[in-house]
C-alpha cells in the first residue's frame, strides 16, 4: 500500500466577519498518497482554494480565520508547528501554484531573481549554483533559451511562460506536495493541455504528489487518480476517478456530472442543478446539498449526513446515496 | 532613452522660458526699485541716470530681450543692492546651504516616513496605524511657520537645547530640518500606507510567502520595492515643497539659503536677484523631476523609455 504523504483530519477553516461567522472549510477530511494526484472538484466558492491555502497555513489574516482539526504532513501536525517550521516546510516540502498568472510572479523583480529567491531560503548555495539551478528549473518547464530568459522581467513573457516560470518557482526546492489551485484555468485551450501534460510530466519526475484543485471534470480525467467532490465547504464524495465517472454515488456528484457538455449528447437544454449553492454564514442544519437534491427526505433537511465508507476507496457523505449503477 | 532625455530638456527650456516671462513682468509690475535705491533728497535727475545706468528707462519688451540673452550668456544680471555682486554668484554662495537643509529633510522624511507607512499598513486598523494616520494627519494640516516658531520656542527659547536660528554646526540643522520634513513625512506615510495595503493583497505576494520566504523579506523586500513606485511619482513635488518651504523657513530660521535670498531680494525690489533666484528654482524643480523619471525606470522595469 503506497504510504500516506498528506491527511487532513477534520479540518475546520472559519472567517469571522462583523459578528458573522463563515464556515469556509466544513469538517474536511482527506488524504494523499505518495506519487498520487487527488483532484478537489467542486463550484467557485465551495472552499478549494481555502483548503489549499489552509494546508500552507497562508488564509489571509485579514479575514480573521478561524482554523481546527489537524493536518498531518508526513506524521508531523502542521497546524501545531511554530512559525519558523511552518516556513521551512514551505516551498520546500509543500508548495503551491496560483491561478493567475498574470499576477503571481513580483513585476520588480527577474525571473531569475524569483526562482534564485525560494531556491535559497531553502538551502545554502552560492549565486552562481542559484543561477545555475534557476536556469535548470527554466529549462524543466520548457522555457526555450532559460539562459537569457532568467534574465527577463515578468512582463517581458507571455501568460502560458508565466504560467510555467510559477511552476518552476513553486517545484524550485522539489517538494513533495504540490497544490495546485487551478493553474490553467486563466490560460487558453492549447495552452491548458501544454501545462497539464507538464504538471504530469514533472509530477512524475520527480515523484511528487499533487492536489489539483479545478472546476473541470475534463482536467480531473486527464490528470487525476483520486477526485473530492466539494459543496459548500464540505467534501462530499470521495473515489477513485473512474468510479467518480461511472458510478457517482452522491446526488451532487451525478448532477455536476450530468451538467457537463457532452460532445455526444443529442441537442437540447444543458441539464443544471436548480438553485444556488447555500451562504456560507447561514448554512442549513442538514445535508448543505438538501434543498436543491431531487431526492430529499426529511432526515436530509434536519441532520447532517456522517461520512461513510461504501467501498475501501470511496467515502461519500449522504443519507440516501444513488443506487450503484 | 537617449530620445527621452532630449525630448525631456526641450520641454525643460520651454519650461524655463515661460517662467521667466513671468518672473520678469510680475517683477516689473509690483513695484518701483529706483524709488528704494534713492534718498529722499534726490533730484529727477538722480532718478533719470538711475533708470538709465540699470536699463529701467528702456521698453519692457527690449529689457526682457536684453534679460534673456545675458541668461543665456550665463550673466544673471547684478543685485541692485550693496556691493551690486552678480545675482549668479549670490546664487552659488547662498545654494549649498539651501541645498544641505533640503537634502537632510528629505532623507528624514523618507527614513521615517516609509517605516511608518509599512508599519501602519501591517498592522491596520490597530494601534500602530491609527497613531501613525494621526502623525500623518497633523503632519499635513499644520503650517510650516507656525510649526517652526513653536519648535524654535520649546526647544531653544525655553529648553535651552538648541540654537534658535544660524547656520554651522549639526544643532543648526534639528530645527529647520524637522519643520521642513514634518508635511513630507506625513505625505510619504499616508502613500506607501496605501499603496503598500494594496500590495500585499497580490498574489505575488502569496507566491512569495509560499517560497517559505520570512515575513520581513515578503514585506520589505516583495512589498516594499512595488510600493515605492508611487512615491517616487511624488518626489518631484515633496522636493519643490522643501524648495518653497525654505523661503519661509529659511527666514524664520535665518538659514543662509537661496530661499532667504529670494526672501530679501523681494523685500528689496532687487529685480536682478528675484529673477535669478526664481529661474534657478524653477530649473531645480524641472531637473528634479527629470531625475525622478529616470529613478522610475530603474525601480519598475516595466518602464523603459524610447524603446518597446
Amino acid at each position: 500500500m503506497a504510504k500516506r504523504l498528506l491527511e487532513v483530519e477534520n479540518l475546520k477553516t472559519y472567517f469571522r466577519s462583523q459578528g458573522q461567522v463563515f464556515r469556509a472549510i466544513d469538517d474536511v477530511s482527506l488524504h494523499v498518497d505518495e506519487n498520487e494526484t487527488l483532484g478537489i472538484v467542486g463550484e467557485s466558492g465551495s472552499g478549494k482554494s481555502t483548503l489549499g491555502l489552509s494546508i500552507l497555513r497562508l488564509v489571509p489574516a485579514a479575514r480573521n480565520p478561524f482554523i481546527a482539526g489537524r493536518i498531518l504532513f508526513d506524521g508531523r501536525d502542521l497546524l501545531t508547528m511554530s512559525e519558523g517550521e511552518m516556513r521551512a516546510v514551505r516551498g520546500s516540502e509543500i508548495s503551491m501554484i496560483l491561478q493567475d498568472p498574470m499576477t503571481s510572479l513580483n513585476p520588480v523583480f527577474t525571473l531569475g531573481a524569483q526562482i534564485e529567491e525560494a531556491i535559497l531560503s531553502h538551502k545554502k548555495a552560492g549565486a552562481q549554483n542559484a543561477r545555475a539551478a534557476a536556469i535548470e528549473a527554466l529549462r524543466q518547464v520548457r522555457i526555450a533559451a532559460p539562459e537569457t530568459r532568467v534574465d527577463s522581467y515578468p512582463h517581458q513573457i507571455s501568460g502560458g511562460m508565466r504560467q510555467r516560470v510559477v511552476g518552476a518557482i513553486a517545484m524550485a526546492s522539489q517538494p513533495r506536495l504540490l497544490i495546485a489551485d487551478e493553474p490553467t484555468t486563466s490560460l487558453d485551450v492549447t495552452l491548458q493541455a501544454q501545462y497539464l501534460q507538464l504538471l504530469k510530466d514533472l509530477r512524475a519526475a520527480h515523484g511528487m504528489s499533487l492536489i489539483l484543485i479545478t472546476h473541470d471534470f475534463g482536467v480531473v480525467a486527464r490528470m487525476c487518480d483520486r477526485v473530492a467532490v466539494m459543496y459548500a465547504g464540505s467534501i462530499v464524495e470521495t473515489a477513485p476517478v473512474r468510479e467518480i465517472f461511472h458510478r457517482p454515488r452522491h446526488w451532487y456528484t451525478a448532477a455536476l456530472l450530468a451538467s457537463m457538455p457532452k460532445l455526444d449528447h443529442p441537442r437540447g437544454h444543458l441539464p443544471t442543478i436548480e438553485g444556488a449553492p447555500p451562504r456560507l454564514n447561514d448554512l442549513p442544519s442538514g445535508c448543505k446539498f438538501a434543498p436543491r437534491c431531487a431526492q430529499a427526505q426529511s432526515t436530509c433537511f434536519t441532520q447532517m449526513p456522517e461520512r461513510q465508507s461504501i467501498s475501501p476507496v470511496h467515502d461519500i457523505k449522504c443519507w440516501y446515496p444513488r443506487e450503484a449503477t | 532613452m537617449l530620445s527621452f532625455i532630449s525630448k525631456r530638456f526641450g520641454e525643460m527650456a520651454v519650461a524655463l522660458l515661460l517662467m521667466s516671462v513671468v518672473v520678469f513682468l510680475l517683477g516689473r509690475m509690483t513695484g518701483d526699485p529706483v524709488a528704494l535705491l534713492l534718498s529722499d533728497y534726490s533730484t529727477p535727475q538722480d532718478r533719470a541716470r538711475v533708470e538709465q545706468e540699470l536699463g529701467l528707462d528702456r521698453p519692457l519688451v527690449e529689457q526682457y530681450g536684453a534679460f534673456i540673452v545675458n541668461v543665456l550668456k550665463g550673466e544673471l544680471g547684478n543685485s541692485i543692492m550693496g556691493d551690486q555682486s552678480p545675482a549668479a554668484d549670490l546664487i552659488l554662495e547662498r545654494f549649498p546651504a539651501s541645498l544641505q537643509l533640503a537634502g537632510v529633510a528629505l532623507l528624514i522624511s523618507f527614513l521615517i516616513g516609509v517605516p511608518l507607512g509599512v508599519v501602519a499598513a501591517t498592522h491596520r486598523g490597530k494601534t500602530l496605524d491609527v497613531a501613525a494616520r494621526l502623525v500623518a494627519l497633523i503632519g499635513q494640516s499644520v503650517p510650516i511657520f507656525w510649526l517652526g516658531i513653536m519648535l524654535m520656542y520649546f526647544f531653544s527659547v525655553r529648553l535651552h537645547l538648541l540654537p534658535t536660528s544660524g547656520y554651522g554646526t549639526a544643532a543648526h540643522f534639528v530645527l529647520p530640518a524637522a519643520t521642513m520634513s514634518l508635511f513630507t513625512i506625513a505625505a510619504v506615510t499616508r502613500l506607501v500606507r496605501a499603496s503598500m495595503v494594496d500590495i500585499l493583497n497580490a498574489e505575488y505576494i502569496k507566491l512569495a510567502r509560499i517560497k517559505g520566504l520570512s515575513e520581513s523579506v515578503v514585506i520589505w523586500k516583495h512589498a516594499l520595492r512595488n510600493s515605492l513606485i508611487p512615491v517616487l511619482t511624488f518626489m518631484g513635488s515633496f522636493f519643490a515643497n522643501m524648495i518653497t518651504g525654505a523661503v519661509v523657513i529659511e527666514t524664520v530660521f535665518a538659514w543662509p539659503g537661496i530661499g532667504r535670498l529670494a526672501y530679501e531680494a523681494i523685500l528689496n525690489r532687487d529685480f536682478p536677484v528675484i529673477q535669478a533666484v526664481v529661474l534657478f528654482m524653477t530649473a531645480l524643480f524641472i531637473g528634479a523631476n527629470l531625475v525622478v523619471d529616470l529613478l522610475y525606470a530603474w525601480v519598475d522595469p516595466r518602464i523603459r523609455y524610447g524603446r518597446r
